[in-house]
């Protein structure tokens, strides 16, 4: 686990440090989108699978590196009160390829997990690691399909993993014309 | 759950979709040497050693840079499809700054301070603030658009400073194979490819053409390594180099394009010019010192038998010493040229405006040349100012040079009709401190045009001056021009907004000299016959040491399609480089403080009542004035 705290720190690090380079003709300051959508997960707690939504934005300051943040609430569709909340940032690691951008992606952060009616209401630090695609159906606008695999590991007794699909939709910041600055 | 499994299984599974599609069939992103099918080859040992002499030189020539503070003009065009003439200016940009190299080269910035309209610092008010707040979101966003860096264009005129005295053209840093012999002009050059042995941002890719005799290095033509699609981007460009003194050959102009890859008709995605001159001007001195500005040439008060000045006098007097302090720091900011040959025949032409008008003033008209883009005019006293850009674009090759002629005499016109009645400059530019230049920052537009009613009256006045027998002829060709340029208009906002003085345009979009159109034919973009305007740098060229204006010596260059017509558009560079031969006579380099003293001249034969030879048919004729007609001509070789 210290080698994945590890990694995720490398990966914001080293895409920070590397952006002292030589003046560009044109430039910005990254590309950003802003989004939300459904998420269907793997609790690893229920038996069934439970849904819910997500927030997330990206800003991705180099062309293959870039930030994440994300919100995952999902609830138990059963009368249980059962949900585990998430909330979420890291780097990422994004190619383009037209409009496709696959990436994979570290985040840490907290979840909140509720537990049967109300019982308990407890947070943990947790990491997640995952992958997905953005695709670009007009220049404002992306449709991401994501895969995380989160890790709980104070949750107890011997820590709770589970894993969120979602399927996104989000704002994109166009490039622009150029303009000068 | 088997933890390691699914990390080992998500992993895996992240890393080969991100990375499965190979990068080659997405060339996106990648900067490599482009192969256009010449032989290189390994460097033979004479070769070597010119290279090694060429890195030597590239260094003094940094040594050099750091010790000058010119002026870099930046003019931009990002284009668009056009279905007759292939494409066209979308939109443009203008920046112009004086550069302090010192700071330039060691990757600091320049023309970072920003200033108000007026040059002072920005108010912060404390309804500033909520206008502050309101520009820090704006500003946000607009951080998110791709913009131009002016120092990114700035960073063109010199190979590679990334070294431990900025120069970073070495061995250690770049790898190179020799391509052929050329001569550019009467230059011979050794032409090599270049290629970083490291791609490190910034550093050169592409063809150098090393000057053989002494190892300059004369002109060179790449990209830089580095590029981050839609982050950081940087274009393709081509650097000259001339030899403006003995041994010293320094940035001259540079040429940027990039192509729009998802156009499939591969127009332009933006082209651009850099412009560098003023090498020798010095840095104007600070605020305490500007009341030593000495003019040339100024009557010396203190030799003669002072006497006592009236009102009037003493309000001419302060009018005549605002006109002066304008010419003067103007030329000390190296916004104006060197008084030239050129400006004599320009000169010439407008006196003959005033004297087939029969008009006499005072003093002879004179005129200079602004060296920046805009297309712009201005009247300060009896001098007027046409920008280099407005005097290219007008120069339509012609059998008789007739259209040029039209063309000059309309924009003369204009403002020989300010000074005939009477126009001023704001007098709050007698002072000298009203009109100081930043030793190393952007310039600011300096508001010293004529009022929107001053412009009125002059355009009816000139309409007046060219209805006259000799110039009316003239009349239809400034209507192509003036109809070309409205054609043009939307995409040339830059280039139509004046630095310092009037625009063609008022601010609604048409004319000052709105009445001309109507005086010549329509303007046909397929007419192979009819040509309204010429691209930017068609006519003249300027010495970036003396900032003299000197005319190119051109063929014409037959159309062919309606593609060949390219009004008032960048197009790329190509010098015929020759070595520094000084000047034959020890005719010192004129100052513009002669025009200072000019203006106190004695009126020139002209303004006594009619020009020479008036009877003839413009162009005008006469002993003195057949000159200027054949030096607006087209020249040939």
């Amino acid at each position: 686990m210290k080698k994945l705290v590890f990694a995720v720190a490398v990966l914001s690090a080293s895409a920070c440090t590397a952006l002292a380079q030589g003046d560009p003709t044109i430039s910005r300051a990254g590309d950003l989108q802003v989004g939300g959508g459904y998420t269907s997960a793997n609790s690893d707690y229920l038996a069934n699978r439970i849904r819910g939504f997500a927030f997330y934005s990206t800003f991705d300051f180099r062309q293959h590196f870039g930030v994440e943040v994300d919100f995952h609430q999902v609830s138990d569709p059963n009368p249980t009160q059962i949900y585990e909340r998430t909330y979420e940032v890291g780097g990422r690691y994004v190619r383009r390829y037209g409009r496709f951008s696959p990436y994979a992606k570290a985040l840490i952060g907290r979840g909140v997990f509720n537990f049967f009616d109300g019982d308990a209401n407890l947070a943990y630090n947790m990491y997640g690691l995952g992958g997905g695609v953005d695709i670009s159906v007009h220049r404002r606008i992306n449709v991401r399909a994501d895969y995380e695999y989160q890790i709980w590991s104070g949750f107890p007794p011997n820590g709770l993993t589970p894993s969120l699909v979602t399927i996104g939709v989000a704002y994109h910041f166009p490039a622009g014309n150029l303009s000068a600055r | 759950m088997n933890l390691r499994k699914n990390l080992t299984t998500v992993l895996t599974l992240t890393l080969l979709a991100s990375s499965a599609l190979p990068a080659m069939a997405f060339p996106f992103g990648k900067k490599k040497v482009e192969d256009d099918g010449a032989i290189t080859r390994k460097p033979t040992a004479a070769q070597n050693a010119l290279i090694d002499k060429s890195i030597v030189r590239e260094a003094v020539v940094i040594k050099e840079l750091k010790t000058r503070v010119p002026l870099v003009e930046t003019y931009i065009q990002n284009m668009k499809p056009d279905p007759v003439m292939f494409e066209t200016p979308l939109s443009d940009d203008h920046f112009l700054a004086r550069v302090d190299w010192g700071k330039v080269i060691g990757e600091t910035g320049y023309a970072s301070e920003k200033r108000g309209d007026n040059g002072a610092d920005p108010k912060t008010s404390f309804m500033s603030k909520f206008k502050h707040s309101f520009d820090y979101v704006t500003g946000l966003s607009k951080s998110l658009h791709l913009q131009y860096n002016d120092s990114g264009f700035v960073r063109m005129i010199v190979i590679d400073t990334d070294g431990p005295n900025s120069d970073g053209f070495s061995r250690t840093n770049y790898k190179f194979s020799y391509v052929r012999n050329d001569f550019l002009g009467t230059v011979p050059t050794v032409v090599f490819d270049v290629e970083p042995i490291k791609p490190k941002p910034g550093r050169f890719i592409g063809r150098i053409w090393i000057e053989r005799n002494n190892g300059n290095i004369v002109r060179y033509s790449g990209d830089l390594a580095g590029e981050q699609q839609d982050i950081k981007e940087y274009f393709h460009f081509e650097s000259w180099r001339t030899n403006i003194q003995e041994g010293l050959w320094l940035p001259t102009s540079s040429y940027i394009e990039e192509t729009d890859p998802r156009n499939p008709e591969h127009v332009l995605k933006m082209k651009a010019i850099n412009h560098i001159w003023g090498y020798s001007l010095k840095i104007p001195p600070p605020d305490g010192d500007q009341t030593s500005v000495e003019v040339v040439g100024a009557d010396n008060q203190t030799a003669s038998d002072a006497t006592d000045v009236s009102p009037l006098g003493a309000q001419r007097e302060w009018i005549q010493e605002a006109e002066d302090n304008v010419i003067d720091r103007l030329y000390t900011a190296g916004l104006i040229d060197a008084p030239s040959d050129f400006d004599d025949i320009l000169s010439t032409l407008a006196n003959n405006i005033l004297a087939y008008n029969q008009v006499v003033t005072s003093r002879p008209i004179k005129v200079r040349t602004l060296l920046t883009e805009p297309l712009e005019s201005l009247a300060v006293g009896n001098t007027i100012l046409l920008s280099k850009s407005l005097i290219d674009t007008t120069a339509i090759p012609t059998a008789d040079g007739a259209q040029q002629m039209g063309n000059l005499n309309a924009l003369l016109a204009f403002q020989v009709a300010h000074i005939i009645l009477g126009h001023r400059i704001d007098t709050k530019y007698a002072f000298s401190d009203r009109l100081l230049f930043p030793s190393a920052s952007a310039f600011v537009k300096l508001p010293m045009h004529h009022t929107d009613l001053d412009n009125v009256e002059a355009a009816k006045k000139a309409m007046e001056l060219l209805s006259v027998k000799d110039l009316a002829d003239g009349q239809q060709y400034f209507s192509l021009y003036l109809q070309q340029l409205k054609a043009r208009e939307n995409g040339l906002k830059a280039l139509t907004a004046p630095q310092i003085g009037d625009s063609l345009l008022k601010a609604d979009g048409s004319f000052w000299m709105q009445a001309i159109v109507a005086k010549g034919p329509k303007l046909d973009n397929k007419d192979l016959k009819q040509q309204g305007a010429m691209p930017l740098s068609q006519y003249l060229r300027f010495d970036p040491w003396t900032d003299k204006v000197v005319q190119m010596k051109t063929t014409i260059e037959p159309l062919l399609s309606s593609r060949d017509k390219i009004p008032f558009e960048v197009e790329p560079i190509y010098l015929k480089l020759a070595y520094y031969q000084p000047p034959a006579a020890s005719a010192p380099a004129a100052a513009a403080p002669q025009a200072a003293a000019a203006l106190t001249a004695t009126p020139v034969a002209s303004a006594a009542g009619a020009p020479a030879d008036a009877g003839t048919a413009a162009p005008p004729a006469g002993t003195d004035t057949t000159a200027p007609v054949a030096g607006a001509a087209p020249p040939r070789n």
